[in-house]
């Protein structure tokens, strides 16, 4: 592949002999922009290291722009726009300013050096600051040197690299269901699906049913009442079934759907509902009180924390003493214990940024494109994925260090404040990638910041698509 | 070649390896990375992990076919365009410790990129690799390589093969490439010894008589192809979701897309890996796709493996039983039973294989 | 296949001196697409243009990258050569190698590799531009003006006079604004309220003009021609058309106010007229603060306490049970005269105002000047009605003080407070007068002359310096400052003080909004261009006027005004309206329908369109782009995950050309500079 990034990159790259910083920046027509022409009028004399492209708004500047222009060969990116309230299109750089701070974190998260990257906001009237911006700016990517590490390692060796801690050490705060217990949820579940395919509540149901491997439980569709002998249900029910819904309701937009589901499974509804995809009366859930997903004697992650056995928005709950209407109210708050995951979140907080970066761009590089974590996304659900979009291409089609690290960038910035966490992407990856990690970072940071928890109320605005006069813009 | 080979300790073989990479060859084999065991550069033999008996997350054939790789190298200037060769890598890799699936998934490979139209590039990588597989002493529960007509101490595509022995192990020479590899080692070895062949015999029809999968045969395609419009392909393929992992991680898969990437002056023309199983694969520029559903992606992808495949290769299958697909599948699709449910079905009773 | 054209201007020697602006030409013919490349000295003069015009008819271009200086200045005058020589005008770009990069980059060779850069990248965008044609959109020829102040009524008057209807929007129950509050003008001296009232006359009695007082505007919606406006007219209790102003009900009202009008400084009604002239001349109930307003019961019922207003009313014109009234307006163009206030500073509160009431901002004094105000024009303090014989002027208070208060010139507070010192040392000739300044900024036709008067007639004490702090000692305002021309410090007795007060915005931002104008970071509406479009927003169709664009004094506004409404005159004027087609589009195929855009677009230009089948069974919901509505922002391509939507002259493959061509600056490997 380094023929591939030699061709790439400019011939002076290559050498080493007199290496300029090259800075992109991405700037909004009515103030920097304004702001570069006014340091030009007044001749304020800066460093010829930045290359400006125009936006008529901040809010325009997808942060997969700035992916581009690191991919593309940009040592550092300068952003910059109007001042807060001062914003040409009325609110574009506080929306801008949202989604940059989730890339920004997204970067910290990922081990960036903050040397390559600056937002500034710029007057059309403060030629002297975009001046001063520029200078800064060429003097950290200075310091920071070539980027020549832009989807690899900093560092060759990977021995030398910090450990995450070892999060087996766990302690279950429960103990898988007993056979019994699955037989009689089994038996009372297939009991009502027959029921309901009968009397027409649902033309379909989509459940689990045993795979070929031991303990394997797979996605299973059921349409006629004769059928629903093959359903079935144990703590291997690892899938989020509710990424089939799209697909049958878009053959038939009327049709009615029950579903098996855990609680967690059942949260993906609310974005999607929020962002129009279905409607709440097309589903009829049918839940089944969880007591954790377990591969291989493990307790799934996720459901240390989980404090839910069923979705409040249940419509039926199976339990080994018969079925239900309704959900499960249960009085107790049942045990729980810390994600294990959030220890190996601060450890890699605590890592260098540096140890970061290569943490992740070694995940990254097993990355095979297969996309089965899109396809396992319950939000994921756009006919026409970004990455499959041509014109221009925005994820370059090499499997390799550029295309692996875009493309986990993006998905990561398009669950930002969408994601519920059902870490079925990182199930399934085959390469192993932590994207559970990733997905919870961002999660994390979007609660603590804007206050939004994507799977609560299916009314409330997306956080990247709204903002607040005062949002936090330390970083700016 | 029959039954040629050395009685060698683990610390014999490493040594070996270790020469080889002294020798400046490149050594692929498989590591733990996170749980994972990957096919690997390795620096130092000690790296290269086979006591762990399973067989690594995904075939090694990204180093005979990469995931990605240039074409040529094209540069614009004004109305000109300069186009390049990329630089062959000329050095010469061995690949070390691949089951007998992968070896033979290899060998599918060559079907594809080396039978008829020789394609440069896997030519090249072809010519500089030899390849030292693993006989498998346990068989897990997706492994159905007996199935398709491969063995867990199957020899194709190999062109030495370590077997395991209780107290070490017996490195076996099958082709005059093997044999260049070891040269000059021979000679320090002790031959296998009769009694050392025969428990490793003992040990291959034990493995395989633990796969229970019933073999498929050249039949099972005719039957096959009969299922094409037969609708139980929409419920087998009901639950795939589309995503290219069975591929990806297949040993004989070998479909590719091509793409410029570059700059406004120069860039490369790139062949990457594509899977059958994506929408846009058969899409066309106008809108249209023949194979506009995912049953009818995944009947493809099993048709080609099964039928057609086998129709122009001497009854090959495309298919080397590592059982990878139903392994890493999201939602647990299994190739095997799909067969053997397709073909049933488009046949009459009587003629059922 | 592009045929691209690039024309690297020297600009005199601005670009010459410092870029090789030969290497770049020649560097330009090297980027693939580009057939002709040439330099010249001004490619803006005639000549320029003119070489620009036939390289594009004799080359066949299919793009022209003129590298020169910003888009803000000459896109519009090399796009219009363009279009002459038959090329789309979007199909030019302009390379800007002169502000941000001749001028600020030293000569050399790092300067020439950024303007080729610049250059290149914009070959890259033009390559990949679409020709655009403008938008056509229907228009209503009418049009809203808010705010009655000065700048409101011009603007209305001037829309009027050609023969278009206005609906003019006063929030107070009469227009006239902050200038019927002023006693006389500078620098001529006229009285405020002499000049202003005709025009208010002039307004309420214009067959094209409607009239709301006492009313605010609600919602805007709609786009640039097609506006549709919600305005609330407030309950006044009193029947418009029934009441004669003839006054009985004001002597039998029970209730006292402070009169707002007369900033608190005399008494009203709770049943009033701001003033004698206000217009229309039609009585007010304070609903808030009569005697029946705190009988309100919970079950609807009215209670009435106190009914002498209505018996006393001849015409019978009082009507407790008036409901506010929501009215609705279709309009094509939109004037926005919200004026200014002035600010409470935080200086004002060392200076002793709110606490000694004979520290007085700029509006109170003017009312004790007023020949209409409450002391009838003499001028008299507050606490105890004597005749102030020292007065102590303070400038800048709030204004040009970031800390404090706001970093801006206020503009007119120079003026005014000299004007207060002559009308005071005319009111009062045995007084003195004395004011403290930072600079004085005496800008305007007769200004300057007007402040030497003050000094030198009027024998007006001018220190400059700043006044530290004003405390009260034995009924006396005790003023310490700094005289910095004398380098002293400085404590002076003052009766009365008065402080010249910042301006700031009268509409807190919920007008702004409600009009998707934005402000700048002080609230005040922003212009599209401080020098080139002043009255112009960039919500089109949404004129500005006066002071609620900036502080401004009145021959400005009423400029300023009379400009606003010769812009709406300007749309009138047209059968449709052109916009410029700079919009997004939504590829409605890809779309998921999950509307993010919608809820990012701050123009409400997204619509929601409906995909059926040949049945007529509703399919999926897509998002579609109204054209009127769209400004081309492009915060919904952003928001867009899959990206449907794209954005003319902005689009996502011009972009990603542009970074492909920025950053890997291949230059040093082209054969011109190797």
């Amino acid at each position: 592949m380094d023929q591939l990034v030699e061709a790439r990159e400019a011939p002076e790259r290559t050498t080493e002999k007199g290496w300029e910083p090259r800075i992109v920046a991405m700037v909004c027509n009515w103030c920097t922009y304004a702001g570069a022409d006014m340091a030009g009028t007044a001749r304020r004399v800066y460093a010829p290291s930045v290359r400006i492209v125009r936006f008529l708004c901040t809010g325009r500047i997808d942060p997969l722009f700035i992916v581009k222009a690191f991919e593309q060969g940009a040592d550092g990116v300068v952003v910059s726009g109007c001042h807060p309230g001062d914003c040409h299109y009325v609110q574009g750089n506080l929306l801008a300013r949202r989604r940059f701070t989730v890339f920004q974190a997204l970067m910290d998260f990922l081990g960036l050096d903050r040397r390559r990257l600056h937002f500034a906001w710029i007057s059309a009237s403060e030629g002297v600051k975009w001046s001063r911006i520029v200078d800064e700016a060429t003097a950290a990517v200075r310091e920071a040197g070539p980027l020549r590490h832009w989807g690899r390692p900093v560092k060759g060796n990977s021995s030398a690299q910090p450990l995450l801690p070892d999060t087996d050490a766990g302690i279950a705060p429960r103990d898988p269901p007993s056979a019994e217990e699955n037989q009689l949820i089994t038996g009372h579940l297939q009991e009502l699906v027959t029921n309901l395919l009968s009397d027409g509540t649902v033309s379909t149901v989509i459940g689990y049913t045993a795979g070929s491997l031991p303990q394997q439980m797979v996605p299973l569709f059921v349409n006629e009442p004769r059928d629903a002998s093959t359903l079935g249900w144990n703590e291997h029910c690892a899938n989020n079934l509710v990424i089939y819904l799209p697909q049958v309701l878009k053959k038939n937009r009327d049709a009615k759907i029950g579903l098996v589901t855990k609680s967690c499974d059942a949260r993906a509804l609310i974005p999607l509902i929020r962002e129009g995809q279905l409607r709440r009366e097309q589903i009829v859930l049918l839940g089944i009180p969880c007591r954790g997903m377990w591969n291989q004697g493990k307790m799934a992650a996720k459901c240390y924390s989980c404090s839910e056995e069923v979705s409040p928005f249940t419509d039926w709950t199976i339990t080994p003493e018969g079925t239900k209407k309704g959900s499960l109210t249960s009085a107790e708050r049942r045990q729980v214990s810390p994600d294990p995951r959030d220890r190996e979140i601060a450890s890699l907080g605590s890592f260098l940024p540096e140890e970061r970066w290569d943490y992740w761009q070694r995940q990254f590089d097993r990355c095979l494109r297969c996309y089965a974590c899109r396809a396992v996304c319950p939000l994921c659900y756009c006919a026409t994925c970004i990455s499959d979009k041509n014109r221009p291409q925005w994820i370059p089609t090499t499997i390799d260090g550029k295309g692996n690290m875009a493309w986990n960038v993006v998905r990561a910035m398009h669950l930002a404040g969408r994601c519920i966490g059902c870490d079925e992407c990182a199930r399934v990856c085959p390469a192993g990638i932590r994207l559970d990690l990733l997905n919870r970072g961002l999660v994390q940071e979007i609660e603590r910041r804007f206050d939004f928890c994507s799977h609560v109320n299916p009314e409330s605005s997306p956080p990247l698509t709204t903002f607040q006069p005062d949002d936090p813009d330390e970083f700016i | 070649m029959e039954r040629e080979g050395w009685r060698l300790s683990d610390k014999e073989w490493r040594e070996w390896v270790e020469a080889l990479l002294r020798a400046g060859k490149l050594v692929i084999a498989p590591v733990k990375e996170n749980d994972l065991l990957l096919f690997r550069h390795v620096l130092m033999a000690d790296e290269i992990s086979v006591s762990d008996q399973g067989k690594a997350q995904w075939s090694p054939k990204e180093f005979l076919f990469p995931r990605s790789e240039p074409l040529l190298i094209y540069r614009l200037r004004g109305a000109e365009v300069d186009l390049e060769e990329p630089k062959a890598d000329e050095r010469e890799q061995v690949l070390v410790g691949l089951r007998p699936c992968d070896a033979a998934g290899l060998s599918r490979l060559d079907d594809i990129f080396l039978l008829e139209e020789q394609d440069p590039s896997y030519a090249q990588r072809k010519k500089h690799t030899t390849i030292v597989s693993l006989a498998c002493d346990r068989a897990e529960p997706e492994c159905f390589c007996t199935a398709v007509g491969g063995s867990p101490a199957g020899t194709q595509g190999s062109d030495l093969l370590l077997l395991p022995l209780d107290d070490g192990w017996i490195l076996r020479v099958l082709t005059p490439k093997g044999k260049e590899l070891v040269a000059g080692w021979a000679a320090r070895w002790r031959p296998a010894l009769a009694e050392d062949w025969d428990r490793t015999e003992e040990r291959r029809s034990a493995v395989e008589n633990s796969i229970q999968l019933s073999p498929l045969s050249a039949q099972w395609g005719t039957a096959l192809e009969k299922s094409f419009g037969h609708p139980l392909w929409e419920s087998l393929g009901q639950r795939c979701l589309g995503c290219g992992i069975c591929a990806y991680v297949c040993p004989s898969c070998s479909c590719f897309d091509i793409n410029d990437e570059g700059n406004s002056f120069c860039g490369t023309r790139c062949r990457s890996w594509d899977s059958c199983a994506f929408a846009r694969f058969t899409l066309h520029a106008s809108g249209h796709n023949p194979r506009p559903t995912q049953p009818s992606r995944y009947r493809q992808r099993v048709l080609h493996k099964f039928a057609y495949f086998p129709d122009q290769h001497e009854g090959r299958f495309m298919c080397v039983g590592c059982g990878r697909c139903l392994r890493l599948c999201p939602v647990g699709i299994d190739i095997h039973h799909t067969v053997e449910r397709a073909a049933s079905a488009a046949s009459p009773e009587e003629e059922r294989p | 296949m592009a045929r691209v054209g690039v024309f690297v201007c020297h600009c005199g020697e601005n670009i010459a001196r410092t870029v090789d602006v030969a290497k770049v030409a020649e560097f330009a013919r090297t980027v693939p697409g580009v057939v002709l490349s040439d330099h010249y000295t001004y490619f803006c003069s005639a000549p320029g243009q003119k070489k620009v015009q036939e390289a594009i008819q004799q080359q066949s271009l299919t793009g022209v990258v003129v590298a020169a200086c910003s888009p803000h200045l000459h896109e519009p005058t090399f796009r219009g050569a363009s279009s002459q020589a038959g090329l789309n005008p979007f199909l030019c770009e302009m390379a800007n190698i002169r502000e941000q990069c001749s001028w600020v980059h030293a000569k050399g060779e790092a300067a020439t590799n950024k303007a080729c850069a610049i250059v290149a990248s914009m070959v890259e965008k033009v390559k990949r531009s679409h020709p655009l044609r403008p938008i056509e959109v229907p228009l209503t020829k009418r049009a809203l003006v808010i705010g009655g102040g000065v700048a409101g009524i011009r603007a209305a008057l001037d829309i009027a006079n050609a023969g278009y209807p206005v609906t003019l929007v006063e929030r107070q129950p009469t227009i006239g604004g902050n200038m019927a509050r002023l006693s006389e003008t500078f620098p001529t001296l006229d009285c405020s309220q002499c000049i202003l009232t005709p025009l208010m006359v002039e307004a309420s009695r214009h067959p094209k003009i409607e009239l709301l007082t006492y009313a605010e505007v609600q919602e805007v919606n709609g786009y640039v021609g097609n506006f549709k406006v919600r305005i609330k007219k407030k309950p006044r209790y009193v029947r418009e058309e029934l009441c004669t102003g003839c006054d009985d009900c004001v002597p039998v009202c029970p209730v006292s106010l402070p009169n707002e009008f007369d900033m608190n400084l005399s008494w009203r009604k709770a049943i009033y007229l701001p003033f004698p002239q206000a217009v229309p001349a039609v009585y007010t109930l304070d609903a808030s603060q009569c005697v029946n307003s705190t009988l309100e019961s919970k079950s609807g019922y009215r209670v009435l306490a106190c009914e002498r207003c209505s018996q006393a009313c001849g015409p019978k014109a009082i009507d407790y049970d008036m409901e506010p009234e929501i009215l609705e307006r279709e309009v094509g163009a939109v004037v926005v005269a919200s004026g200014y206030n002035l600010m409470q500073a935080e200086e004002a509160r060392e200076y002793g105002y709110g606490k000694h009431p004979d520290v007085l901002d700029g509006f109170e004094f003017e009312r004790l000047l007023s020949a209409s105000g409450p002391t009838g024009g003499e001028v008299r303090r507050p606490s105890d009605g004597k005749v102030p014989k020292e007065v102590v002027f303070i400038q800048c208070v709030g204004s040009r003080d970031p800390q404090r208060g706001v970093p801006y010139c206020s503009r007119v507070c120079c003026m005014y407070t000299a004007k207060h010192a002559l009308l005071f040392k005319h009111k009062v000739p045995d007084g003195k007068a004395y004011v403290f300044y930072m600079d004085i900024r005496a800008a305007g036709k007769g200004y300057e002359e007007f402040v030497n008067r003050v000094m030198e007639e009027e024998r007006v004490l001018y220190l400059r310096g700043r006044v530290s702090r004003v405390v009260s000692e034995d009924g006396k305002l005790l003023v310490y400052g700094t005289d910095t021309l004398a380098g002293q410090p400085v404590r002076m007795r003052a009766d009365l003080v008065v402080l010249a007060t910042a301006m700031v915005p009268s509409s807190d931002g919920e007008l702004a909004r409600k009009l998707r104008v934005p402000t700048d970071a002080y609230g005040f509406f922003q212009e599209v261009h401080p020098k080139l479009r002043p009255v112009e927003t960039l919500t089109a169709g949404v004129f500005l006027a006066g002071s609620a664009q900036s502080p401004k004094d009145i021959p400005d506004t009423v400029a300023h005004a009379s400009a606003a409404g010769s812009k709406a005159l300007e749309l009138f004027s047209k059968p449709v309206l052109h916009r410029e087609p700079i919009i997004a589009q939504v590829n409605e195929g890809a779309c998921n329908g999950c509307f993010d855009c919608e809820r990012v677009c701050p123009y409400r230009a997204m619509e929601r369109k409906e995909i059926r089948d040949r049945q007529g069974n509703l399919i999926r919901l897509v998002a579609r782009v109204n054209e009127a509505m769209c400004e081309g922002c492009g915060l919904c391509t952003a928001a867009c995950r899959s990206r449907s939507i794209d954005l003319f002259g902005f689009s996502e493959e011009q972009i990603f050309a542009q970074l492909a061509a920025v950053a890997p600056a291949p230059i040093e490997a082209q054969a011109c500079l190797a």
